[in-house]
């Protein structure tokens, strides 16, 4: 019984990590592109989340700063904005402090005492708020078994919350896009936490 | 009694078997509506009728993707991923020099009384090389005072050190530059107010490479 359980599951799980996988058609790309045209006039760097190619990109001026590959992906809702979105909200169960510097006490002499927030110190599973009813989840491949374990607890959320979530939306008649992206390993994970900020606009190429 | 006991354990099988009847019901509703659905092939204000028009819109693309291209500097540019302390000398898509560099700590520091706020993070986003300078001199500001517990001068004379910024110093707007340090052992640590710290000889690199007006993207 449980092994069949797991077989749908499993099964649901693909079917919606490639629903409706195919090429752009030129209306919407045509949108996204003047959309990102716009983007790339402004000063401040703007990401793209690619579900066709599956790559998280940042750029800036057009040029491609920093790129991340997706390793899944999956989705739940309405279609993904054809517009630019805004990060609203940046949140981790374990967000990352910063450190207050005491008056009168240099920090640069002993190395090991350094009180700094530094890459490291990012979690590397959080999720992302955006405007337009966008939520973006990130969590990186498991490696240990506490991650595999967190893992377990991300794909009972994804698979009971999120669709019910999505209901609660749908009767209050507003938008949801749910967008599950994990990423190769955890430092990859800390660096997209790193260079994803609050207020960041950016751009998603649907399928 | 025992009667009892088995009717309200049988009342409470039905009760959880009911919840989770509701509970299935709920998701499978839930799960019609989440079903992912595909971006709108429509596009406001055009009404899109034949193969034409896909042409059309395909040589927009095209053009868009040109014009995209185009605001990508030409020459020299500067990439500075803040968070693994690393400096791109870049011209194209060629990497002319990869450098350890130190960026912001992104600790806080406040004055006592509470009334001026610094948060020391390594700005975000495309800037421009404003200013280059040989020999610069360090003018303090505030909070460098501050955070060494001493008063704040009203001589603007006794803001001045010199020799702490390296041999050269680049600046990139509001007070930011790239410059030298006395600290080489921490590069490669986010330890700096803000500025971006470079060993003396790949600054020297960067001085003479950088021009005014050369781009630099820090992420």
């Amino acid at each position: 019984m449980r092994v069949k359980l797991l077989l749908v599951l499993t099964v649901i799980g693909y079917s919606f990590s490639v629903a409706g996988e195919k090429s752009l058609s030129p209306g919407l790309k045509n949108q996204l592109l003047i959309e990102e045209l716009a983007l790339a006039r402004a000063p401040s760097s703007y990401f793209v989340v690619d579900l066709q190619t599956r790559i998280v990109q940042l750029k800036a001026s057009g040029l491609t700063l920093r790129e991340w590959k997706v390793d899944r992906l999956r989705r739940w809702g309405d279609a993904v904005p054809l517009r630019a979105v805004g990060i609203e909200k940046k949140s981790a169960l374990f967000a990352p402090k910063r450190k207050k510097i005491k008056p009168g006490a240099n920090q640069e002499r002993e190395t090991h005492e350094l009180e700094v927030l530094e890459l490291k110190d990012m979690p590397s599973s959080f999720s992302l708020c955006l405007d337009r009813g966008l939520s973006i989840y990130i969590r990186h491949r498991p490696d240990t078994f506490l991650s595999r374990a967190w893992e377990i607890g991300g794909f009972l959320r994804w698979y009971t919350w999120i669709p019910l979530k999505n209901l609660w939306f749908e009767v209050k008649k507003k938008p949801l896009t749910a967008l599950d992206i994990r990423v190769l390993n955890k430092e990859e994970a800390k660096s997209l936490y790193w260079a994803l900020l609050e207020g960041h606009k950016g751009l998603i190429y649907p399928f | 009694m025992a009667k009892v006991k088995k009717a309200r354990k049988k009342l409470l099988h039905r009760v959880l078997l009911a919840c989770l009847a509701v509970f299935i019901v709920l998701e499978l509703v839930a799960y019609y509506f989440a079903w992912p659905r595909r971006a709108a092939d429509e596009i406001k204000g055009e009404k899109k009728t034949e193969g034409e028009s896909d042409r059309r819109l395909a040589a927009q693309n095209s053009s868009l993707e040109r014009r995209i291209k185009t605001l990508a500097p030409r020459g020299i540019y500067i990439v500075v991923d803040s968070g693994n302390n690393i400096l791109n000398l870049m011209r194209g898509p060629e990497n002319l020099r990869r450098v350890v560099v130190s960026c912001g700590s992104g600790s806080i520091l406040e004055e006592p009384g509470g009334r001026r706020r610094w948060v020391f993070d390594t700005p975000r986003g495309g800037f421009y090389i404003e200013s280059k300078v040989k020999n610069p001199d360090w003018i303090k500001p505030d909070w460098a005072f501050i955070e060494e517990g001493e008063r704040i001068p009203k001589d603007p004379r006794e803001r001045v050190e010199s020799g702490v910024l390296g041999e050269y110093a680049l600046g990139f707007g509001d007070g930011y530059f790239i410059h030298g340090t006395l600290y080489t052992r921490l590069l490669g640590r986010s330890v700096t107010h803000g500025c971006i710290r470079v060993g003396d000889e790949d600054l020297k690199v960067i001085f003479e490479k950088a021009s005014i007006g050369t781009k630099v993207f820090i992420y």
